[in-house]
This record gives structure tokens, C-alpha cells and sequence, in this order.
């Protein structure tokens, strides 16, 4: 029902959005539709690696439907990875966004996912590469810290920090995220202009 | 007279209105089975409680009971890392545990939480994998850690960490002789305590957004996991610095709440300290 291509750099992923359709008795939900993800890497059989990407752009994603306009139905979303350059879980949680505009799904925000690494020497980088990913699994005290924020009021609707960071850069790395969720929203904007201007 | 009524009533409100019943409950400071939004259920941690098993442990945390054993073995050394051991963390929650549940493979949710444990084990730098490697290259320690849930009533990370901090101090390693000449190894009976270097604690905070203020409830049971707007951990290491955080839900949190939240988690992680270093003494 809608899809993106998103690149980020060198990061490329590719999401399709059915729905709000069928379900499986399983996962249906009597008060509201039920968001499953499906993300599949480029390489090797689906891991449990994965699985952590799903729930993380699902939980991004449960926020920002209205799914309780189409109570017993199921969205899917399927995101598959092309290459990663880095940041790769934020370009998804990005692509899946523009796939559900793509696909009409009707959502209460826009949501916006940001990238950023806090070295131990207290340098804060935005939409790190994958060399800087890698130092900042290994070093000592550096963080690795993912937020997605909503277009109306930019709070954070879901994080997942790993490492140590003090509060104060916390606070930092989250007001940098911030302005740089704008761009991305506004990115939203250009993309969805332009599309509907062709089909004019 | 009067009183069967009343509590034959608030139990239809219950099943009828289950949001309204909790945050009505919410909005007066209290919870269902009687706790303070600040209050933890008691946490019951024993050790060593399977033979069989290297390290063990069993945690109760109310209603909700996790089981912890840790096999080793010697393996060969991954090639990226030839003089470290590794970890095999898996959490399965079986149908057991609760209705949600159906038997097969692994749930997505199950899946999740192995990858958190791994996470937590990996950002709290909790083990010298340095240290589980006797021969390099050679034979490296394998550490299978298995997690079981008995039974699920919410806030099942808390529960995890609580076991397998409480089993991995129970680990002892035995002694690893290695001939070079002939190329292989001996395990003596010699036992010696596996370093652990720091303690992990988890602490779950469940968020309902009451009339414009965030209220922030800590180990919530299942019944209070499922309505809430979200659902926050932070996990800390007993120096008391922040080693991991997950923050999923569609409530949007300001900078206060996530500061009150960190400090909550805090003074609630040194409970959960003194009952994990009681436990193994």
C-alpha cells in the first residue's frame, strides 16, 4: 500500500506498508489495530538481532498510529536492509514514516529517529559512520544512543541508550538530536511536495 | 454486609474498566494490591539452587519467578577474538508463564530480552571475557546462560538481571591444565569464583500520563505493564552510573521526568543491591 527507498549516506533501506488490513486470530487486538514489523538484514537467516530492530521501530511506530480507527486489523511493515553505512535503525524507524504517509496510514505525529555516539572524551557525533559505531562499542565509557522524536512538540517517544553517559551529556546529545530532527522533518515535507506535485 | 458488596463491585469495575479501576487507583497514590507508586514487590534471590548447574539461581519478585542456570564449556575461541570467552545468554518464556504465550519457537518478545541481557552484559562491562580464556586460540570458557520464566506478573527485566547477577556470583570455574606437547587439556576440580567485576541492576518504571503530569511507577505488575503509556528501564551498575536505557511507549517524556525517573532508578537499584549481595555471602 506504500513504500520508501531511504539513503542516509551510504545507508540505504527499503520499507512496504500494508494495511490497516487483515490479521492473524493470533494478533488481533479488539481495540486497536496491531503494528507487526518485519525486518530482515541483508545478509544471513533472520537472527535474534532483528528481532530487537523490530520492537524498536514497532514501539516508534505504535505511537505515531491512530490504531484505534481500525480496531481488529493488522499495519505490516516490512523493512528490508540494502546497505549499512551506519545508523542504520534510525534510517528504518525514518523509511518506515514516509512509508505510512506513502500508504495514507492515518498517524497522530511524524516521527523522526536520530543517531548518536558519545565518545569518552565527551565529543557528542550526530548520524555516526560505522567506524565511529564500532569505537564507541569498544572504547571505555562511550555511549551509543538512539531517540526518535515526534513532529509536534519534539519530545522523545522512545530511546534506547547503551553504555555509560553522564546526565549532562545525555541532556546535550538529546538537544542536538533535536535540531536535527527538524531537518528531518522538513526532508518529510520536501519528499511528500514533491511527490504529489508529479502526480499533478 | 456492605463490604461484600463493595468488593463485588470494585471486581466488575475491575474486569468491565480495566484503564479506568488502575488509573483512578493512580490518581490517589496507590495501586491495585495495595503499594505505593514507589513501593517494589518483596524480591526473594536464592543461589546455587541447581546441582546440576555450574551457577544457578531462582528469583521471585512477587508473583513473577524467574530461573537462572549457567552451563560452561570449552570451546574453541571466536577468530575475531581469540583470548576472550564468550557468552550465550537465552531467555524463553515459556507457555507457562503466561497465556500469551504458545509453544514453538522462540517470540519476539523472548528474543528481545536475550538480545537485552546480552546488551546489558556487553555495556556494563560486568565480566573480564579477558579472564574465561586458558589457553588463546585454543580453548576459550563458553558460558550458556539460561533464563526461565516460571511465571509472568510484569516487569520481567528487573527479575532477569536479578538472576543472572545472582547466578553468575555463584559460578565457580574449575581449573584448566593444558599439555602443550600433547595438545590437550585437563579440568581438575579445583574451583575458583568467576570475577565478576561489576553488579548489574535493572529498574523498571512504568509512566501513565494522568491529566498532563507524567506519573512514574516503579515494578509494575502485568496488569499495570499492559496500560501503561510507557515503559522505561535503566539499568546501573552499583557505582551507580547509568550503563543502559529503554524508553518504549507513546507517552513523550520532558527533560524532569526522565531526570526523576534516573534518580528513582537509582535509590531503587540500591534495594535490589542489598538483596543480590545477601543472597550470595
Amino acid at each position: 500500500d506504500g513504500s520508501c527507498m531511504l539513503s542516509s549516506g551510504d545507508t540505504t533501506v527499503v520499507c512496504a506498508v500494508y494495511g490497516p488490513g487483515e490479521v492473524k486470530p493470533s494478533k488481533e487486538l479488539i481495540h486497536k489495530a496491531c503494528v507487526d514489523v518485519v525486518y530482515r538484514s541483508r545478509v544471513g537467516n533472520a537472527g535474534i538481532e532483528d528481532r530487537k530492530q523490530e520492537i524498536f521501530i514497532e514501539k516508534s511506530c505504535s505511537s505515531a498510529i491512530l490504531s484505534v480507527l481500525h480496531p481488529r486489523t493488522a499495519v505490516t511493515v516490512n523493512i528490508q536492509e540494502m546497505h549499512n553505512g551506519g545508523g542504520l535503525v534510525a534510517a528504518c524507524v525514518n523509511a518506515t514514516c514516509l512509508a505510512l504517509l506513502d500508504a495514507g496510514v492515518p498517524m497522530r505525529f511524524l516521527i523522526a529517529c536520530i543517531h548518536c555516539v558519545v565518545l569518552a572524551d565527551g565529543t557528542v557525533t550526530l548520524d555516526p559512520s560505522l567506524k565511529q559505531q564500532a569505537k564507541a562499542r569498544q572504547q571505555n565509557g562511550s555511549a551509543t544512543l538512539l531517540f526518535t522524536f515526534e513532529s509536534r512538540t519534539r519530545a522523545v517517544i522512545s530511546s534506547h541508550t547503551e553504555g555509560k553517559v553522564t546526565q549532562v551529556k545525555l541532556q546535550e546529545a538529546v538537544t542536538m538530536a533535536q535540531s536535527a530532527a527538524d531537518k528531518v522533518f522538513s526532508f518529510y515535507r520536501l519528499v511528500i511536495a514533491r511527490k504529489f506535485s508529479k502526480e499533478l | 454486609l456492605i463490604h461484600f458488596y463493595k468488593r463485588k463491585m470494585s471486581l466488575e469495575f475491575r474486569s468491565l474498566q480495566p484503564d479506568q479501576y488502575l488509573r483512578k487507583h493512580i490518581e490517589a497514590g496507590v495501586r491495585p494490591d495495595g503499594r505505593s507508586l514507589n513501593e517494589r514487590r518483596p524480591l526473594t534471590l536464592s543461589s546455587a539452587n541447581i546441582s546440576t548447574a555450574d551457577g544457578s539461581a531462582v528469583v521471585k519478585q512477587g508473583n513473577t519467578t524467574v530461573v537462572c542456570g549457567i552451563k560452561l564449556e570449552l570451546a574453541k575461541p571466536a577468530a575475531e577474538n581469540p583470548d576472550q570467552g564468550f557468552v550465550v545468554p537465552n531467555v524463553s518464556l515459556p507457555p507457562m508463564c503466561s497465556p500469551n504465550f504458545k509453544p514453538g519457537p522462540p517470540s519476539v518478545q523472548a528474543q528481545a530480552l536475550s538480545t537485552f541481557i546480552r546488551d546489558c552484559l556487553d555495556a556494563s562491562q560486568c565480566l573480564d571475557l579477558g579472564s574465561l580464556c586458558p589457553v588463546p586460540h585454543k580453548y576459550a570458557w563458553v558460558l550458556y546462560i539460561d533464563l526461565m520464566c516460571l511465571d509472568h506478573d510484569g516487569n520481567l527485566r528487573d527479575a532477569l538481571i536479578a538472576a543472572l547477577m545472582t547466578a553468575l556470583r555463584s559460578l565457580k570455574l574449575p581449573k584448566v591444565l593444558y599439555d602443550e606437547e600433547m595438545d590437550t587439556v585437563q579440568v581438575v576440580e579445583e574451583w575458583s569464583k568467576l570475577d565478576v567485576k561489576r553488579i548489574v541492576l535493572s529498574n523498571t518504571l512504568a509512566v501513565y500520563s494522568l491529566g498532563g503530569t507524567a506519573n512514574l511507577v516503579v515494578d509494575p505488575t502485568a496488569e499495570e505493564e499492559d496500560r501503561a503509556d510507557s515503559l522505561l528501564t535503566f539499568v546501573t551498575t552499583e557505582k551507580e552510573e547509568v550503563c543502559l536505557s529503554q524508553e518504549t511507549g507513546s507517552s513523550c517524556l520532558s527533560e524532569e521526568t526522565i531526570q526523576s525517573a534516573i534518580s528513582l532508578s537509582t535509590k531503587q537499584a540500591k534495594q535490589i543491591l542489598t538483596a543480590v549481595l545477601k543472597a550470595q555471602s
